[in-house]
């Protein structure tokens, strides 16, 4: 027999560290900010427009009136009616949308690149002239208002409104609902949605983010030319805006659990949070991006490994941290059995209620190598550069800082990781159950977690102020 | 039948019908008489036998299913024999184009796509083809995609009402 010389198996290296493409960047003289990520062989461009501004600058009678300035921007300009409007952008295959997060209004355009121009050119129609026509604002008032009655149906958004409103102080705007509720909302016209407009849709503090294959477009006479004939506040000041920033605080009794009563349930929404780090946290943001995936971020994660894998309970728990503008959450959410909910309370708060020393180096290594190496395939697309840019930049970050996250991430250690996870875990648990809660609430109180509260759920046509809501949180 | 040229033309006309603000659904059940406070349509393509056209409609409170369903069925009927105008049909070229750059611009998108087209149409190079296939459609392809396809006659109605209760109806 022929002796054959197997070559050694030849070994796998680490990829090369990933950067986030870096962007050209600019001012135009009206103090719009622009980063230009070219992102080659990305046809369909995305444009990320960020505007600041703060949930707490509405008005708290007609809050939800950002919201609804978002979805109204494009149905009426002083030049167009909203049907022309809609056939100019559509004849050009260009989507536009916007919308509301915490820190402020994203409006979004995805466009074919020959049709860059005139996207441009609509934007800033809507920009500087949208006339908000009366019709178009009832109708949206009317669908938002349909909406909350869905929100309210659905268990999961149902949950999250409880939450928010006993997790935050009933004083700060983030204990009520991104796009207001029933009350708030009916409340709101076109003359409000028209003030609410003047006083927030500026260039200056704003950012504009494009992403995609820029190959021959000449983008800083072709911005020049549109988004800077967009006129400036006079004096260009710090907003006025900002000065009614939301603390967010958190309720004094936030500690408790909750249950809404669905009679009938026969699955049970798990809702649960405490306070977490921000983006700006000393540990490093990173590291929280790989607690994030350990803990919560897949079916092999902690939780699931336990309430999906290993008991059956779920189809899946997501947890993880949740960054604010300042101070964050920690969450965990999803739905289960609902004859195991007690059961399924407890497994999910035993999961969570980890020490740092618990984390193993190899699982600290394996989400941090998750992380760090799926992270071009995250970022491979237009859209998904732009809006990780434009959420940044409302945070008051640059791009670089997905770069250097990355790079604290792939070099975690488990030390490292376990002093980021002890540094946020001190303060009790909100929980909110929505659920059959005659047969379940005594095993949840036996579990001796904290005072059960009872709500009654009443259907959403009921009681016009009962209703909290969330919606389009970003 | 999916990857046909008939298949596109019936695509882009239920993107006319209701996929775009200013599709004639929208227009009539949205904006105008406002019997609905959403639409969408869409097509699925099948692989064998006859594929399908979905219209989604969420009623406004107090309106009727029976109301919304009628005024779907005198649209579709109407398309039938009009055809879409000029600027239904513009858009809705214009609108898939970019839904289709979008869809490849995803990795894992992107192989999908590859993969459904080889598979079951051993059609690999599909991808870099459909946008040339869809410029050659006109506004009578559309129409006659239309006419034999998107009948009334050919519906099945699902309603899910207020109360959970299940209402099917089959022409």
């Amino acid at each position: 027999m022929p002796s054959t010389v197997v070559p050694p198996r030849p070994s796998v290296l680490d990829p090369a560290p990933w950067n986030f493409p870096e962007p050209d960047r600019w001012e135009l003289d009206n103090g719009l900010a622009v980063q230009a990520f070219d992102v080659p062989g990305q046809h369909v461009l995305s444009l990320r427009l960020g505007i600041p501004a703060p949930l707490a600058a509405e008005p708290q009678e007609v809050e939800g009136v950002g919201l609804i300035m978002a979805r109204c921007l494009d149905e009426g300009s002083e030049r167009h009616t909203l049907e022309e409007m809609a056939e100019l952008l559509e004849r050009n295959g260009i989507a536009m949308g916007a919308g509301l997060g915490e820190r402020g209004l994203v409006v979004e355009v995805d466009v074919a690149s020959r049709h860059l121009p005139a996207a441009l050119d609509l934007l800033t129609e809507c920009l500087t002239s949208a006339t908000y026509p009366e019709p178009e604002v009832r109708r949206q008032v009317r669908n938002r208002l349909a909406d909350i009655a869905h929100e309210h149906a659905d268990a999961g958004s149902r949950a999250a409104l409880e939450f928010i409103a006993t997790y935050f102080d009933p004083g700060d705007r983030a204990s009520r609902p991104t796009g207001g509720t029933r009350g708030s909302v009916a409340a709101i016209t076109a003359e409000a949605v028209r003030a609410h407009h003047a006083g927030i849709v500026h260039p200056d503090h704003a950012t504009v983010v494009l992403a995609g294959d820029l190959t021959g477009t000449d983008l800083q006479s072709l911005i020049g030319r549109t988004l800077g004939s967009w006129p400036a506040r006079h004096p260009v000041s710090q907003p006025a805006v900002a000065l009614r920033e939301d603390p967010g605080r958190r309720a004094p009794d936030a500690g408790q659990i909750v249950f809404v009563d669905r009679p009938g349930s026969v699955q049970t929404e798990l809702y649960v949070g405490r306070p977490g780090p921000d983006r700006h946290d000393p540990h490093g943001w990173g590291a929280y991006q790989v607690l994030s995936f350990l803990v919560g971020g897949s079916p092999s994660a902690r939780v699931d490994r336990v309430l999906r894998e290993d008991k059956g309970f779920t189809y899946g728990i997501r947890a993880g941290y949740r960054p604010r503008a300042r101070g964050g959450l920690f969450v965990a959410a999803g739905s289960v059995r609902g004859d195991a909910t007690a059961e399924a309370l407890d497994a999910l708060l035993q999961v969570l209620d980890l020490r740092g020393a618990d984390l193993a180096e190899h699982e600290v290594r394996a989400a941090a190598d998750f992380v760090a190496r799926t992270a071009p395939g995250r970022y491979a697309t237009a859209d998904a550069v732009a809006d990780e840019a434009v959420g940044l930049a409302l945070d008051g970050l640059r791009p670089e800082f997905v770069t250097s996250t990355l790079a604290q991430a792939r070099a975690l250690t488990g030390p490292q990781a376990t002093d980021a996870w002890d540094a946020h875990v001190r303060e009790a648990w909100t929980v909110v159950l929505v659920g059959d809660a005659q047969a379940n609430a005594d095993q949840v109180r036996a579990l001796g977690r904290g005072t059960v509260r009872t709500v009654q759920s009443r259907r959403p046509s009921s009681e016009p102020n009962l209703a909290e809501y969330k919606c389009g949180d970003r | 039948v999916g990857h046909t040229r008939e298949f596109t033309a019936s695509a882009l006309a239920l993107d006319a019908l209701g996929g775009l603000t200013i599709s004639r659904l929208h227009r009539r059940l949205v904006r105008g008489e406002e019997l609905s406070t959403g639409l969408s349509a869409s097509a699925m393509s099948l692989a064998r036998g006859a594929s399908l056209g979905f219209i989604g409609v969420d009623v406004a409170d107090g309106v009727s299913t029976e109301q919304v369903e009628d005024a779907v069925c005198e649209e579709l009927t109407r398309f039938a024999t009009q055809g879409p105008t000029p600027v239904e049909l513009e858009a809705a070229l214009a609108d898939t184009e970019r839904s289709w750059l979008e869809a490849l611009a995803a990795q894992g998108e992107r192989a999908n796509l590859i993969s459904h087209y080889t598979l079951l149409h051993e059609d690999p190079d599909y991808v870099n083809t459909y946008l040339d296939l869809v410029a050659e459609i006109g506004a009578e392809d559309v129409r006659h995609a239309a006419g034999t396809w998107l009948q009334p006659a050919s519906r099945v109605t699902v309603a899910y009402l207020r109360d959970a209760a299940l209402t099917e109806g089959a022409a």
